[in-house]
């Protein structure tokens, strides 16, 4: 934990700094509340211990602006005897607990320890709200593409329909027009620029027709039109094959490292849709990697228990921390320069979530992305 | 010759019937399962195309009913992307061939038709039938 030490005498300042850091934790020390606000604007603390009295800011001062500028911010305060007013106010203010002078190492220790785990536990909970969110938020997402889906199709299929019976119809008519023309009927000077303009018009409309059908085809996948399809053991090892000859063109300008692990268990899934997932994983990489000093990936599979784990690293400029609830979005783009924005993450994140298994992501700006995969053992899922 | 055709969608059967009546059939087009019911049981149609998916009765049950009436009837299904499951279905229920909304190509449709309808003519001459 990043522990914020502020006391204005060294004498009590060093042996609290070595007792924690020999426990483990990264000690940063100020010697009043001026100097650690100073500190906290460039690297926050998981934890500070403030002294009460010191000059130019004293504890409760500091801890007054610290809650005003991060009101989750945990600080223990040290105190004595004489500040019992101060104390109660301290508590009042928001601060975590207290010490007593003279600080007892062990007391301090099951203090540090105690926000510690709280500090975990709240993690945890905020991670697991997060992802519930998410879920319901896809999920919704998921039946409202469904929906969109099906309420265009038939439109486009009489649009793209009536479309292809005028291209079908359209030669009849051109071909009389230049009978007529031959035969000496004056065609009106518009007459040429039609019979030229028409099939482009008609050309258009398909094409238009055409991405609509994409679209409305991406949307269905994302819902998981073949939901009915019943699950069968996937090899995950033999997925990443595939996908990997697939994508053999793309990753030929990256350094690829493939640690697979042999007799991984076969999950439930489908296995073409799970080359979809793998490939999907891969081309994002591959588009974060585009212009980057020494790309690399690294595919690894392994086998925790019960569950099977695909993940894919590069090391790639990384996904925002504000972007990373949104990349499995639809059509939701990091960086509008690179290509469009499509439905692959969210395809894949749709599978995953079909087959029982979860998609999470660790991104950082200095150290890249992994996109990691985890699902049921196959034939597990159904006792758990 | 008769050609039956089924959708839930108004403008889906005009469009197939322009093409179609264009290429010489005799086109009667239907919303309503029922109806295509009734219409099947008072006309002999050969050929019928057939949406998978219509209210009120499940495409996979009306060509069943539709195959009990005329079991000669050769039915061409009609699907949307979603219900690829159920094309196998009707596949193993008789059904002659099916195509994916909105479709590629017109002409694709109309050639299997045109296969239909030649075997159902070729079927007729043996028979000694007339048209």
């Amino acid at each position: 934990m990043k522990i914020l030490l502020v006391d204005d005498e060294e004498m009590v300042r060093k042996p609290f700094e070595r007792f924690l850091s020999e426990s483990g934790h990264e000690v940063i020390t100020a010697g009043d509340g001026v100097e650690a606000l100073e500190i906290l604007a460039g690297r926050p603390a998981d934890l500070i211990i403030t002294d009460l009295r010191m000059p130019r800011m004293d504890g409760l001062e500091l801890l007054r602006r610290v809650k005003v500028l991060k009101p989750d911010q945990d600080l223990i305060i040290v105190t004595g005897y004489a500040e019992m007013d101060s104390t109660v106010e301290a508590l009042r203010l928001g601060a975590a607990n207290y010490l007593m002078k003279p600080v007892n190492l062990e007391e301090l220790a099951i203090a540090v320890d105690r926000i510690e785990k709280q500090q975990a536990r709240d993690r945890k909970l905020k991670e697991h709200e997060t992802r519930l969110v998410q879920a319901r938020k896809m999920a919704d997402l998921g039946l409202l593409a469904g929906g969109v889906a099906h309420e265009i199709n038939n439109p486009n299929t009489f649009v793209r329909g009536n479309v292809q019976t005028l291209q079908r119809f359209w030669p009849t008519v051109e071909q009389f027009v230049r009978q007529a023309r031959q035969a000496g009927v004056e065609p009106s000077a518009k007459l040429d620029f039609i019979l030229e303009e028409t099939p482009k018009i008609i050309e258009a409309m398909l094409e238009g027709t055409n991405r609509i059908k994409k679209i409305v085809e991406a949307m269905a996948s994302f819902t998981g039109s073949d939901r009915d399809r019943p699950l069968i053991p996937v090899n995950i090892n033999a997925c990443v094959h595939k996908a990997l000859d697939v994508l053999a063109e793309d990753l030929e300008t990256v350094e690829l490292k493939v640690n697979l692990q042999s007799n991984l268990p076969p999950v439930g899934g489908l296995p073409e849709e799970l080359v979809d997932v793998t490939v999907e994983l891969l081309k994002n990489s591959v588009k974060a990697l585009h212009g980057r000093p020494e790309p690399r990936i690294r595919i690894t599979t392994e086998s925790p228990p019960h569950l099977v784990r695909l993940m894919v690293e590069d090391n790639g400029p990384g996904i925002k921390a504000e972007d990373q609830s949104r990349i499995f979005s639809p059509f939701f783009s990091g960086d509008p320069r690179i290509g469009r924005p499509g439905l692959g993450l969210s395809k894949v994140y749709a599978a995953v979530r079909r087959f029982g298994g979860e998609t999470t992501l660790s991104s950082n700006e200095s150290q890249g992305t992994a996109f990691i995969i985890s699902l049921p053992v196959w034939g597990e899922r159904w006792n758990s | 010759m008769k050609l039956l055709i089924v959708d839930d969608e108004e403008e889906i059967l005009n469009m197939l019937r322009r093409n179609l009546e264009m290429e010489g059939y005799e086109v009667k087009t239907t919303t309503k399962p029922s109806e295509a019911v009734n219409m099947m049981e008072e006309e002999l149609f050969n050929l019928v195309l057939l949406d998978i998916k219509m209210p009120g009765m499940s495409g996979i049950e009306l060509l069943e009913e539709l195959k009990r009436i005329n079991p000669l009837a050769n039915i061409i299904m009609m699907t949307g992307y979603s219900s690829m499951a159920n094309v196998v279905d009707c596949l193993g229920s008789g059904a002659m061939d099916y195509f994916v909304k909105p479709f590629n190509d017109l002409d694709l449709i109309i050639q299997a038709l045109d296969q239909a309808r030649s075997r159902v003519e070729r079927w007729r001459a043996a028979m000694g039938l007339s048209q």
